[in-house]
């Protein structure tokens, strides 16, 4: 008896070894240079601050996504957008954003030139009644007008417009993490606690779902996989996510998986802003997510290699 | 005024040639589309290749993050739309293309639902796989610490090897062993010490988590690698061709309308040249004909004066006859000298239509030599009667007729004073 009990731990150990030790990384460091074409990305990023493509001239993209501070987002659960109005769901950071698989929390736009049309035309957010608005409103500006002719052979067309938005925001990297310097080679860029934190990122299985370059982002996964969410949210409406798209029944409560990179710069958390800090939003993972107890100090370590998941922010 | 009339005839052969050349280059404009489509078309296959090695990668850990995957789908989508807006950059695309090409997109809407599935199914069985081995042997650890626990130790350490080995086995084998030794060791969990409890708790939610979970990633799997996007791309790449081959066969058509209708232009070229060839070469034998007469009928007038010369001089109304039948001849020389030299221009014109005529009776014609010699033969044309040789030849022969029968009658007026 005691002889097969051996043999069954040995098997899983050396299964463990094999799998630690073949196993390949499942974070990619950020590539360090974007192919995008210059100009476009000059106009991008005049369209992507200007003010006036909403219905009353008070919010641009930046207004929601700030790259001075808040890294990409506004640091508020749901946005405010024209005339005060709130959205429905919390504002990713935009920066690391062309890395994801697809766009908003539902992945309902494919690019990141789909997701810019969405904004300009949400009443919530920048409120112009379509596109066209955007073009009148552009083509009345002679700067503009050169600008785009100056790109494009047909001038500003809404297509244009979204394509010069999503190519800036293609430049909005944050290259160069201690844990990319530490993925190229370099032991000594993060600190122990991070190394360990990183360890025990994978053993509980974090990246099972948390990998590739933008350390998410590439594929949906339903909320609540081991506990069911409704436990967490039975006091509020609960947001059947990609469930909205798709009206299949399996993508209810499924959501995008967010990046990590900058997960630690970027509260509140989850589709809804319900997870005021970082360890809460850990929390709900271990508990919804990996359906386990995990030890304080293990989760703080994951928490400190979080933070070495933060590079530097674009220059702008 | 004829010359007009074959100008215009030529004018006209020279537009109905240009309009055939515009059908052999629509023709050659549909050859690139289809050769484009075509490459669209086998991008897919190859691409589509790329998911489904990157699924069965993350499957087995081959690939240890869904960046490849996510990747390749979006190049998928990338090059369906390419491939739409070639198609549709032809007007004229048939019916049964548009609905092979709406069949490929909803094709690949649902693979690319059903990847989806199963990254996020085989998410969740990589996660219980990876911990439930972890807390198992946290768990025969404990238990066998205890006199009671081991016959537990051993259901469990037996349970996770299994685990482990179903996870990661193929299609074939079943969970029944897995499920079976889950039984019996949640019959007997009475044995773990209590504060072991929750660790069991974690692990039989985990291995719960492994027995439910991987028939759906197989099952997603499975459908992905068998759904029929090669069909759908085959289903395409089938009508293109039928297309193309309908294209090919007018294009062929085409083909044979131009060399026939070059070969009917170069006849008609031919005929023409040798129209004047031989009313040409007619006129040019009659002159010399003539001349020669004139010339014998010269010598012996020359030498009848020459011997009544030496008897009797001359009357003065013969010598006038005599200068004004010289300079006539003289005349008449000179313009069969230039008649002579026009004759070989357009014997080289000829001899040019010739060399086309042959070029098009050719089995394989040489478009771009017959089109070279086309363009020789029409210089060469315009050439001539720009200088207006027909005319001039015509007007010499009239000149040299009209000379030579001043001759005859100044012949005939002197050889009657002769016999008188």
């Amino acid at each position: 008896m005691r002889v097969k009990t051996k043999y069954g731990a040995l098997t899983t150990f050396l299964f463990l070894i094999i799998h630690t030790a073949f196993a390949l990384e499942p974070i990619e460091p950020i590539p360090l240079v974007q192919d995008v074409d210059p100009s476009k990305v000059a106009l991008g990023k005049r369209l992507y601050f200007d003010q006036k493509l909403s219905s009353d001239g008070s919010i641009s993209c930046a207004s929601c996504h700030d790259l001075d501070s808040k890294y990409g987002t506004d640091l508020l659960p749901v946005s405010t957008g024209v005339a005060n109005a709130k959205g429905t769901r919390n504002s990713p950071t935009v920066l690391n954003s062309a890395l994801n698989f697809r766009q908003f929390w539902d992945g309902r736009a494919d690019t990141l030139q789909e997701q810019a049309i969405e904004p300009l035309t949400n009443p919530v957010e920048m409120g112009l009644e379509s596109m066209q608005q955007a073009v009148a409103i552009l083509s009345a500006d002679n700067d503009y007008v050169s600008q785009f002719a100056q790109i494009y052979a047909d001038g500003i067309t809404p297509t244009n417009i979204t394509e010069a938005i999503a190519e800036f925001e293609k430049t909005l990297m944050t290259v160069n993490s201690p844990f990319d310097q530490y993925l190229r080679g370099d032991a000594n860029a993060i600190s122990a606690v991070q190394k360990r934190g990183y360890q025990l990122f994978k053993s509980y299985g974090c990246t099972a779902c948390h990998q590739g370059v933008n350390v998410g982002g590439n594929m949906f996964q339903k909320f609540g996989v081991l506990k069911d969410i409704n436990l967490r949210d039975a006091q509020q409406q609960v947001d059947l996510g990609r469930y909205q798209v798709t009206k299949n029944e399996w993508d209810k409560h499924v959501f995008k998986v967010p990046s990590l990179r900058l997960a630690v710069k970027t509260p509140p958390y989850f589709h809804d802003g319900s997870a005021a800090t970082i360890e809460d939003a850990v929390n709900t993972m271990i508990e919804f997510q990996l359906g386990r107890e995990v030890p304080v100090e293990d989760r703080d370590a994951i928490i400190d290699f979080l933070s070495s998941l933060v590079g530097d922010l674009p220059e702008i | 005024m004829k010359n007009i009339y074959i100008l215009v005839l030529f004018i006209l052969l020279l537009v109905g040639g240009l309009i055939s050349q515009y059908y052999l280059r629509k023709e050659s404009n549909d050859l690139a589309w289809h050769a484009i489509a075509s490459v669209h078309l086998e991008r897919l296959l190859v691409i589509d290749g790329h998911i489904n090695e990157s699924i069965v990668k993350t499957r087995y850990n081959l690939e240890n993050n869904y960046d490849n995957l996510a990747a390749n789908v979006r190049a998928f989508s990338d090059e369906i739309k390419a491939l739409v807006k070639h198609m549709h950059a032809r007007p004229e695309i048939s019916l049964a293309v548009q609905e092979d090409i709406d069949r490929l997109r909803d094709a690949y809407e649902n693979k690319k639902d059903v990847t989806e599935n199963f990254k996020s199914h085989n998410s969740v069985l990589k996660n219980s796989v990876l911990y439930a081995p972890t807390v198992g042997s946290e768990l025969i650890k404990i238990s066998s610490q205890v006199p009671e626990g081991e016959q537990f130790s051993q259901y469990l350490s037996e349970l996770n090897t299994n685990v482990l080995k179903y996870s990661h086995s193929t299609f074939e084998e079943h969970p029944e062993v897995v499920t079976t030794q889950f039984n019996e060791l949640n019959t007997q969990d009475q044995s773990l010490p209590v504060i072991a409890s929750i660790a069991y708790s974690e692990f039989s939610n985990h291995v719960q988590t492994v027995l439910d979970e991987k028939p759906f990633v197989e099952q997603y799997l499975a459908t992905a690698l068998l759904m029929p996007i090669a069909d759908q791309v085959f289903g395409v790449k089938s009508h293109l061709d039928g297309m193309m081959l309908k294209a090919a066969e007018t294009g062929q058509q085409v083909n044979y309308f131009t060399i026939a209708y070059f070969s009917v232009f170069a006849l008609s070229v031919l005929l023409l040249g040798l129209r004047f060839s031989r009313a040409n070469g007619s006129i040019a034998t009659a002159v010399e004909s003539r001349t020669r007469d004139i010339e014998a009928e010269y010598l012996k007038l020359k030498e009848a004066s020459e011997n009544s010369d030496a008897d009797s001089q001359l009357s003065a109304s013969d010598m006038h006859a005599i200068h004004a039948m010289d300079t006539m001849v003289g005349n008449v020389s000179r313009n069969i000298g230039s008649l002579q030299f026009r004759v070989i221009e357009m014997d080289r014109f000829f001899a040019w239509v010739k060399k086309l005529s042959d070029t098009f009776n050719h089995e394989n014609v040489d478009k771009a030599k017959a089109n070279e010699l086309i363009k020789k033969v029409v210089i060469y044309y315009r050439d001539l009667a720009r200088r207006k040789v027909f005319d001039e030849v015509h007007e010499v022969l009239k000149d040299s007729e009209q000379g030579l029968q001043d001759v005859k009658e100044q012949s005939a007026g002197l050889i009657k004073r002769e016999v008188n």
